[in-house]
């Protein structure tokens, strides 16, 4: 007999992971190592190469009843949130919401409306693209570009904030680049055309570019768009182990919930306009903020290992 | 593969420094091709020296224009992100032109004042289209390339045939027929007008030369370059206008040319990568031989008539684009 959706929301259907206990968990030897790694504390708050922090209590990034949209159209409104150093943030809300908008604002892609954003301190607006680009870097949705370069010029592209206009890139910039192209393992796709690389392996050479720009945050707009499981569980864990072993601070745009869970720390969900709700997975991923939100019907059950709260979808059939 | 690579780029410079050589090669030989044939001993013994002289000249003022064009179309191609831009796409070759004519009919274009006029009003017209085309193809402080690229079609057609009315009603007061506007003609009127043509052609290539990594980084894709740290806005006027001054300053002395400014950088692409910095300057040789070679071709083939230089450079230029865009897709689905 199947359980109906009713019965199953009866049920306690989720612990908070904070009090787990670990009788309940089915016992292997991959889901302790698994463990082992989510119960390390989140890597370092503060960054200690960086005096001038100690004014802004740690803030990596706040932003501050922020209006954003393109010319006249106004898509996010009003808009606050702030952001610690070493967290590793989602964006997620319905098609349209303006997940990709807000991460271009934050870049100064588009120019916001209203509004503060403050980084470390100084507001973005007074930023130049150059300085800014050496704190904050992108890795956006794929698109095929015509013209195509070979991998290794692409890293290097990450050196132009560094680079004067007559300065051709030092062996600094080489090493700086080489060193990125060890953490995240594309050695072998150096000297091959981008062309010629799958989906995973571009998104790869993308996030290493990213990483060359030595970034203290990374924003990324949905960076397994179009990957199979495989692959986006590489991507992620790649990101994970940047996040807590180099102190990179994350914010990710993602569709899908359940990787937004497993992955991220915290969440930000947005809705017709607004932040809906901000907080850890186990916060924000309630059934009735989801179904109110995404229009659908969910269930939301705890994953056996990672214990985050996984949302499952419910086809009309089974309601 | 580090090996194989660096080999590549060695080669890479070679073949640009090829180009060089070739160029001055062709200058030179082609000099000795037209109505009046001239032999090696003609220039010791200083027989036909006007001849040699202002064949030179039209040679000079082909190599220029041919690189002044090319570099202007792989500047156009670049920042729009599509290998089919190119001055004539965007309407800039016309409203150059118009500008040109426009001053024709004022009667300010009499033998002294032309020096000046000339370019100035075929600058003043390219820049005026650009903008026009720019701000046609604007939404909300953004300008998508599709847009820009639907405008500058329309506007360059609309552009062209006010040329064509023009020139054809003040027929009396045109010292160039429809035929010179819409094919192009390299003959030289006036020596001192080739020496100021010459410098911007080089002056604009080398401004475009300082911006060859923000080319590489534009081509990629405007998000990706604001977040690498380029002002694109900023950047993509400044290499507009660059990219427009190159063109207009040549269609002002020689017409509307097509083919040139999308043959050239395109073989070149294939050829090489698409690294700005070789790129540009492969650009400039290569469109110069190319036009030197197309026109020596026009003022030979059919003695003593001339063909118009754009039929010649479709001729050379379409079937070449045609074979190199096959030869590109074998690489691809290898």
């Amino acid at each position: 007999m199947r359980p109906s959706v009713a019965q199953l929301r009866s049920l306690p259907a989720l612990r908070s992971s904070r009090h787990k206990t670990s009788g309940h968990r089915a016992r292997s030897g991959l889901s302790d190592a698994l463990l082992e790694t989510q119960t390390q504390p989140p890597a370092m708050m503060v960054d200690r190469n960086d005096n001038r922090e100690s004014l802004n209590m740690g803030d990596l990034l706040e932003v501050k009843n922020l209006s954003c949209g393109y010319g006249e159209k106004v898509i996010l409104k009003d808009i606050s949130f702030q952001m610690q150093k070493g967290e590793f943030l989602g964006i997620i809300g319905p098609n349209g919401v303006g997940k990709s908008t807000l991460l271009k604002t934050m870049l100064k892609i588009i120019p916001f409306l209203k509004g503060r954003i403050i980084f470390r301190g100084s507001d973005i607006s007074g930023l130049s693209q150059k300085s800014l680009a050496r704190n904050i870097a992108y890795v956006p949705q794929q698109t095929q570009a015509w013209f195509s370069f070979a991998v290794l010029e692409i890293l290097l592209m990450g050196r132009y904030p560094f680079l004067g206009r007559l300065e051709s890139e030092s062996k600094s910039d080489w090493e700086a680049m080489q060193k990125k192209v060890g953490l995240t393992r594309i050695e072998n796709l150096l000297y091959a055309n981008l062309d010629e690389l799958s989906l995973g392996e571009r998104q790869m050479v993308f996030i290493t570019r990213a990483l060359v720009q030595e970034p203290s945050l990374l924003l990324l707009d949905e960076p397994s768009a179009h990957l199979d499981i495989g692959h986006e569980i590489k991507i992620f864990d790649l990101l994970q182990k940047l996040n807590r072993e180099n102190n990179l601070s994350v914010i990710t745009v993602l569709h899908d919930l359940n990787l937004a869970s497993q992955y991220c720390n915290r969440l930000v969900l947005l809705s017709e306009g607004k932040i809906k709700k901000i907080g850890t997975p186990q916060e924000v991923l309630d059934y009735k903020t989801i179904e109110e939100v995404y229009q659908t019907v969910v269930v939301v059950k705890e994953n056996p290992v990672s214990q985050k709260p996984h949302v499952f979808t419910i086809p009309e059939q089974f309601r | 593969m580090e090996k194989t690579w660096l080999k590549n780029k060695k080669k890479k410079f070679l073949f640009v420094f090829f180009l060089a050589v070739i160029l001055m090669i062709t200058v030179m030989a082609c000099a000795f091709f037209g109505a009046v044939p001239i032999t090696l001993r003609d220039i010791f013994t200083h027989t036909n020296r006007t001849i040699f002289n202002l064949r030179l000249q039209r040679i000079i003022l082909a190599a220029v224009v041919g690189g002044a064009l090319s570099v202007s179309g792989l500047i156009f191609q670049a920042i729009l992100r599509n290998p089919l831009a190119d001055p004539y796409i965007l309407g800039v070759s016309s409203g150059g032109g118009l500008g040109v004519v426009i001053v024709m009919v004022l009667g300010l274009s009499v033998l002294k004042l032309a020096i000046l006029t000339l370019p100035l009003s075929a600058f003043l017209g390219s820049v005026l289209t650009i903008l026009l085309v720019y701000r046609l193809a604007r939404i909300g402080g953004r300008v998508p390339v599709q847009n820009l690229l639907l405008s500058g079609v329309i506007v360059g057609t609309i552009f062209t045939n006010i040329l064509v009315f023009i020139v054809w009603f003040f027929e009396d007061r045109m010292t160039r027929g429809v035929i010179w506007w819409l094919l192009g003609n390299l003959d030289v009127i006036e020596p001192k007008l080739l020496l100021s043509i010459s410098l911007l052609g080089i002056f604009g290539t080398a401004a475009g030369f300082l911006f060859s990594r923000e080319l590489d980084i534009l081509s990629l894709g405007e998000e990706e370059a604001t977040s690498l740290g380029i002002e694109v806005e900023k950047t993509k006027r400044t290499l507009l206008f660059i990219a427009s001054l190159l063109t207009a300053v040549m269609v002002s002395v020689c017409g509307i040319i097509g083919f040139v400014g999308l043959i050239v950088p395109h073989t070149l692409r294939l050829i090489l990568s698409n690294e700005h910095r070789l790129l540009i300057l492969a650009c400039f040789l290569g469109g110069a031989i190319f036009l030197v070679i197309s026109d020596t071709f026009c003022r030979t083939i059919i003695l003593p008539a001339e063909i118009p230089i754009g039929v010649i450079t479709a001729l050379i230029g379409g079937p070449l684009f045609i074979f190199l865009l096959q030869r590109k897709k074998k690489i691809l689905f290898k």
